[in-house]
This record gives structure tokens, sequence and C-alpha cells, in this order.
């Protein structure tokens, strides 16, 4: 006889199905007590993308109510299989850790101390002292005469924290003020 | 498919399950020695019709189980062996002996053919387990019960036959590849070592167990494997507060639940198989939240 297909992917409890732990000769109600006595708690499982280089290692992100939980390397993904590097396995201090700052600061020179300041000062001030070191160093020519357009004495560190699209505007704001000097965070 | 648990292993299971929660004593040493006789025969038995099971990569690939292409083979000899073992066990364990003894003596008068009663347990043919039960004087639930019972080790032999053969083909399915029954529970792998010195973490790779055969098969851990979702939109993951490390997987979608243990948490080798004994109150959080078992089980049914 052979079984039919549908029939293998039936309900497969059958007659066991039929017997209950009191039929087993097994009271019930202590382990219902002791499930009653329990806090529950719960989380989605969402599968993302580590934002810290190219490799793009999957991670596999417990979510509860909308906030990072816990977090681990994505054993399906044939890249990292799981594993993870020092800075992909901390991704969850990326919003957790304590020491984040959430509003710029500012140390004025030979100052000791730390300001609060807004964003919008903060970037006024970043835009002045870059226009300041352009405007001083900006060489239009190199020692032999070509043009170059290029600025020295700037230098750009990108960070694994900003994504593709912000990496792209990134560099060619940099290129557009003749930065020639940029790496990447990974690489040190 | 990994080892089957030796006596040794399966012991010291169930004693951890014991002392980790009391409250699993009674149901633990009602399932014990079913367990080990189980084991041993899952380990010991060698079913020569194993030999003569031709596999097909593509109908394995299409989600077809190996028995459902070619039906229970002959292992007349492995279910007599298994059920001279077991029906003793049965009778000693659980309250209903008189009704054991009837299907252990309609099974020697021969009203009762243990190959039928295998494929009737298999193909959850409930015409063919009614007819049988008439015949024993026994309940039907019963005697579907004692099938299963001797069942379970010899298809478990089987597909450790059948193992290394399987292990070469695709199988991506929620269901068994040997016996196409639904998994009892899940399991996350233990910590590999990974390639370079500079990474972390590793393992959790999902494996489904079988209900039925124990057989264990690789999973994706972002699907359901009762209707095949991966909106985690959709998907639910329950736990006791802090012990994460055991879990109920449901999905919104089928209304299914699956519980998951995360080996990465445990100490040595636990017999996987055994460990939804000591699970029972997640059963029970599942279920109050109205989500079914995929795979039924005597110890999470409790009316």
């Amino acid at each position: 006889m052979k079984c039919d297909r549908r029939d293998f992917l039936k309900f497969t409890g059958v007659g066991l199905a039929g017997l209950t732990l009191s039929q087993l000769g097994v009271r019930f109600s202590p382990v219902e007590a002791y499930a009653a006595g329990l806090k529950i708690d719960g989380a989605k499982e969402v599968v993302t993308v580590c934002p810290f280089c190219s490799v793009s290692c999957h991670i596999i992100a417990y979510v509860k109510n909308g906030k990072l939980v816990s977090t681990e390397g994505d054993p399906d993904y044939p890249i990292n299989e799981g594993s993870l590097c020092a800075k992909g396995a901390a991704m969850l201090t990326m919003t957790t850790n304590e020491h984040r700052l959430h509003q710029p600061l500012y140390r004025a020179p030979y100052s000791d101390k730390w300001e609060t300041k807004s964003w919008d000062w903060v970037l006024e001030r970043i835009a002045q002292r870059v226009k300041e070191t352009r405007d001083k160093d900006f060489m239009e020519k190199n020692a032999k005469g070509q043009r170059v357009n290029r600025l020295e004495s700037s230098f750009l560190l990108g960070t694994s924290h900003a994504d593709n699209e912000e990496c792209s505007l990134m560099h060619q704001a940099m290129r557009s003020l003749g930065i020639v000097h940029m790496d990447h965070q990974a690489r040190i | 498919m990994d080892r089957p648990g030796t006596e040794k292993d399966l012991a010291a299971t169930l004693e951890r399950i014991k002392n980790q929660r009391p409250v699993y004593a009674e149901l633990v040493d009602r399932f014990k020695d079913l367990f080990q006789v189980q084991a041993d025969l899952a380990q010991r038995l060698e079913p020569r019709a194993a030999q003569d099971i031709k596999m097909n990569p593509e109908r394995l690939r299409q989600g077809v189980s190996i028995l459902a292409d070619v039906g229970l083979p002959g292992l007349d000899a492995e279910l007599a062996e298994a059920a001279g073992e077991i029906f003793p066990v049965l009778e000693a364990s659980f309250p209903f002996k008189e009704e054991v003894l009837k299907v252990s003596r309609a099974v020697e008068d021969k009203q009762i053919d243990l190959s039928e009663l295998a494929r009737g347990v298999l193909g959850s043919d409930k015409n063919t387990l009614a007819a049988m039960a008439e015949r024993a004087g026994v309940p039907e639930a019963i005697l579907g019960f004692c099938g299963r019972c001797v069942l379970s080790p010899v298809l478990a032999a089987l597909s450790r036959a059948l193992g290394p053969r399987l292990a070469e083909t695709a199988w991506t399915q929620g269901y068994c590849p040997v016996c196409g029954s639904s998994p009892a529970m899940a399991s996350l792998s233990k910590h590999n070592n990974p390639r370079n010195e500079d990474l972390v973490g590793g393992g959790g790779k999902k494996k489904l167990i079988c209900s039925l055969c124990s057989h264990q098969w690789a999973f994706r851990r972002d699907m359901c494997p009762g209707c095949g979702n991966e909106d985690h939109d959709q998907r639910e993951i329950i736990f006791e507060e802090k012990v994460m490390s055991e879990r109920i997987e449901a999905c919104k979608k089928c209304g299914s639940y699956l519980l998951c243990v995360d080996l990465r948490e445990y100490q040595g080798e636990p017999v996987v198989e055994a460990l939804p004994l000591g699970l029972v109150h997640l059963d029970i959080v599942a279920q109050n939240k109205n989500y079914r078992p995929l795979a039924a089980r005597a110890w999470n049914v409790a009316e």
C-alpha cells in the first residue's frame, strides 16, 4: 500500500492526539499552575543588514515595541554564516549605549569644558571652518603649473554608519571642495 | 541526520529537565522508560529496507518526502522487534495496561497486522485504525498511541540509515523529508568556530525535529514551517522573561506554533527529542494565545 501524499501532510498526531495527559496518568494542573505564574515576554525577529561595512553581513534583530532589544548574526546568510566582527556584534549598542550623544557638544580652543550647542550652530561653525581652510589652502595648480583644483589640508574619514547613498553624497561634497584625501573607518 | 540519543544521553537530559523544573518530575517519570527503549531501538535497529529505497533528488526538490513516494517498505521484522520491547513498557508505564495487553494479544493472534497499523498511523487513516481498534476491543486513541510508539523508533532507525544519502539532497520544506510528518520542535545549533579569529558568534542554524521519526533537517530561521510565511510582522517570538533560549515561534498567518530551543545556551549535548517534555508550560502559554501546535503530542493536549 502506498500512502497518498495528501495523507502525509495531514495532522500528524493521529491516535496520539486522542490521548491526553490525564489519560496517560499525569496530572496536568501542576504544570498549568507553573505556566500561570510565568512572566511572559516577546519580540519580533527581523532580518536586517549590518550597517558597518560593505560586506553587509546579515543580522537577526529582535525588536520589541519598535525598539531593538537583541541581535545575532544570521546563520542562513552565506557570507557571515551567523558570525560577526566585533563592531557588528555590538550593533545593539548603537541604539542603547548610554554614552551615545543625543545633542552636539562643543569644546572651545583651550577650554576644558564641553558646551551643549544646537545643530544649527554646529553646522554653521563647521561650514565656516571648512570655508576658511579651503580659502587658505586651495591649490589651483601644482608645482608644474598643471591645473589640479585640490585641497590637501583637509581629510575625510568616512563612517560605517553611513549607507551607500549618504556615502555617495559625502564623496561628491568632498570632491566639490577639492578634497582628495578620504578614507574609511572600517580600515582602521 | 544527527545521531539519535543514546540511553545515557537521554537519561541525563531527562534528569536535567526534572532538576531544572521539578514540576515536570511526574511527566518525565511517566515517559522515561518508553523514551529509553525507543532510543535504544532507534540506535540498534538496522532496517534492510533502507538499502532498497531509491532516493529521487528531483522529487525531494519538489517537496515530496521519501515515504510518500515509496510507501512503507518491508519493515515487518523491525516492527515486530519494536513491538516486543515497547508493549511491556507501555503496560508498565501507563494506566491502560489491559488495553495494551489486548493490543499485544491481537498482534500475536494476527488480528492486527503491525504493518497495517503502521501504515494507518503514518497515513492518518482513521478508518483503518477504527476497524483495527474494534477487532482488538480497545479505544482507537489507545491503539493509535501504541502504533505510534512502535513505529517511531523503526522510522528513526530508517531515517538514520538514509541520513548520509539525504544529506546530499536539497530539502527546504517545513515537514519531514523522510516520513512527511510535522516537526515536534526546532533547535538552534551550538556555536561553531568561525573561520576567522576576528569573528565572534556563529551557530544558531535552525533544525526541525520530526515528531514521528526524529529526523532533523535544516530550515530557515525567518520562516514559519507550517505555512511558509516569512513576514516578520506576522510572526511572533514568545518566551518566559529572561529565558529567550526556550521560546515559542508562532505564526499569526496560519495560527500554528513550534517550540524552539537555543542549544548555545545548553550545557553538554541534550537529546533534543526529549526536551519538549520539559517545555509544556510554553505549550500552555501558546495555546492560551489561541495558537495550535504544529504536531500534537500527548503532553501538549490538555483536554
